[in-house]
């Protein structure tokens, strides 16, 4: 099922580094840093490393160099490259250029005016950059951020590791329908006439999504963190055969039969009891067991629970999990599961994402040989 | 008359203009371009930038808008501190002669502005911002009104041996009424700088 969304609806396939803050540029300005100073500068920044949570992935920079030093090398090191790095100009730009793509933190550690900061406020870059002086000031710094000034190690650790706590993606008629971290979970947003995708004290808080929306835009990502500061991480757009989903399985040759004559609506042998059922039935219930099994053994086996996409290819047939609550049914419709039911959305312009009184039903058709229960 | 669109190793924008046989900088050259430069290791450091800019000082693009547009452009800097930075961009990179300027000058006057310059894939962000900017504030007609050639700065030439300036700069910048065309500013001292002195660079090889 791939056909086209409606002309004021946007398909899109995003992924977002939300949990940014594992990765530290610490950036140094030895031109300006005055030699008496350097010794105080070299230990500072030692502290701040050695303190760090490995899980922090960090580089160092010098203003006016794109090229990264070693952290662990900082130690034995640190003297030789202020000196190489001495008569660098303090422009902040050959680094930024080079960091931004990967989103980290940039703590940008100077002792005087750089030249070029100004020019960066206004980037997104901006909202993840901490900012500190040993000496003079650094220059026109906008009305949003503020400069440390003479900061301790404890100082500039509390700005730098100050993890994610919450991360929200959500936007205008926003409706996520595949993500890849599932500890996302969806809930209505009733601001924005669509839902939202939200996390909350996850273990990693990356996540690619497919999703639907309107407006020009994509999407937008806040991400919270311990001390309540938010930051908004950038999103990067991707294909969606990049999204890495549950492996696919073949069913038997006995429940491909089932499936024939299910999808057709006929009744069928059941493999467990081998009495018929009706086509919609999913669970046999003979046997004493209050839930039932599921008519197809293999699917029971994996203890299946949710979405299942089921598939008639020249081979056989084939089933997948769909691991999310949200299933796209067509152009414009979704299904999103609630406990053991699931509720069919449609989108209507200019009302949003609007639940009928549909009842979504097993083996709903999506194009393509393509079929859907919820197990 | 035609002219057509390339970039130089900063990503700012060249014309090639051949009734003049030359690529020229579509701009006087811009802190942000000689920035690239500065980020080389070479003799240039902090203490030499800020002697240049505490004349004209820098602003980022936002702000420098309308009557601050100059402190887009590099001033107060010497014609051997503007070579070596043609140095650096390439071959064949280099200060124009009064005759070339005034030849870019007449050529550019004749060729109709077109919004096709924005749509130079290669041209570096800050250069797009700078254009676009340029072409809300001027509404330029033709390149000449964009180039900047007049109502920009008075930029470094040859001038047989000696080192002049030709330009129409705004009063705001230096008050002097000339003619681009017929007048150089002679500077008594070639040595000294001065915050009305930019350049634009000519470039004689084919650019890829």
């Amino acid at each position: 099922m791939k056909s086209s969304p409606p002309a004021t609806l946007n398909s899109g396939c995003f992924s977002t580094g939300a949990g940014t803050g594992a990765k530290v540029a610490i950036v140094l300005d030895a031109a300006r840093t005055p030699a008496p100073e350097r010794n105080r500068v070299i230990g500072l920044i030692d502290e701040v490393l050695s303190r760090l949570p490995a899980i922090y992935d960090r580089e160092i920079y010098f203003l006016g160099n794109p090229q990264p030093y070693l952290a662990r090398r900082f130690n034995h090191e640190a003297q030789k490259w202020f000196e190489m790095n001495s008569s660098r100009v303090s422009l902040v730009t050959p680094v930024l250029e080079t960091i931004c793509r990967g989103s980290p933190l940039v703590v940008i550690v100077g002792a005087g005016h750089v030249f070029d900061l100004a020019d960066w406020l206004n980037q997104p870059v901006a909202r993840q950059m901490i900012l500190a002086t040993v000496a003079e000031p650094l220059g026109d710094v906008g009305t949003t951020l503020s400069v440390l000034k003479q900061p301790t190690a404890d100082r500039l650790l509390e700005q730098i590791h100050d993890p994610v706590q919450a991360v929200e993606i959500s936007g205008p008629d926003f409706m996520p329908f595949f993500w890849d971290n599932l500890a996302y979970k969806v809930e209505a947003d009733s601001h924005a006439h669509g839902f939202r995708l939200n996390v909350q004290k996850a273990e990693h808080y990356d996540v690619c999504f497919e999703c639907l929306y309107t407006g020009k835009s994509a999407p937008a990502v806040r991400s919270t963190h311990a001390s309540g500061r938010e930051t908004v991480p950038a999103l990067e757009v991707m294909a969606p055969a990049s999204i890495e989903r549950p492996p696919i399985h073949r069913m038997s040759k006995e429940e491909e039969v089932v499936f024939r004559r299910a999808v057709d609506k006929k009744s069928f042998r059941c493999l467990h009891c081998q009495h018929d059922h009706c086509w919609h039935e999913v669970r046999c219930l003979s046997g004493g067991s209050i839930l039932g099994k599921l008519v197809y053994p293999s699917m029971e086996r994996e203890r299946l629970s949710g979405f299942v996409l089921c598939a008639l290819k020249q081979e056989g047939a084939e089933y997948q999990l769909h691991p999310v609550q949200v299933l796209r049914l067509s152009q414009d419709e979704v299904a999103i599961r609630q406990k053991q039911k699931a509720v069919i959305y449609r989108f209507v312009a200019g009302r949003g994402w609007v639940s009928t009184a549909e009842a979504f039903e097993p083996y709903s058709s999506l194009g393509g040989g393509a079929y859907a229960l919820l197990v | 008359m035609r002219c057509s669109f390339n970039v130089d190793r900063t990503g700012f924008p060249l014309l090639h203009v051949p009734a003049a046989g030359l690529y020229v900088h579509l701009l006087p050259v811009t802190k942000i371009q000689f920035e690239r430069f500065l980020a080389e290791p070479n003799e240039f450091d902090n203490r030499w930038y800020e002697e240049v800019l505490a004349a004209n000082p820098r602003y980022c693009q936002s702000r420098a808008v309308d009557e601050k547009r100059e402190r887009l452009f590099l001033t107060n800097v010497l014609p051997e501190e503007a070579r070596q930075f043609a140095d650096w961009l390439g071959d064949g990179f280099g200060l124009p002669t009064v005759s070339q300027w005034r030849a870019v000058y007449r050529a550019l006057a004749r060729i109709d502005y077109t919004d096709k310059l924005l749509d130079l894939v290669a041209l570096a962000p800050a250069a797009r911002a700078i254009l676009v900017q340029l072409v809300k504030e001027l509404k330029p007609t033709s390149l000449l009104s964009l180039s900047l050639m007049v109502e920009g700065v008075v930029e470094w030439v040859m001038d047989g041996t000696a080192w002049v300036g030709v330009g129409a700069p705004r009063a705001s910048l230096h008050p002097v009424i000339s003619d681009p065309t017929r007048d150089t500013h002679k500077p008594i001292d070639p040595s000294r700088r001065l915050h009305f002195f930019g350049f634009r660079l000519v470039c004689n090889q084919a650019q890829s």
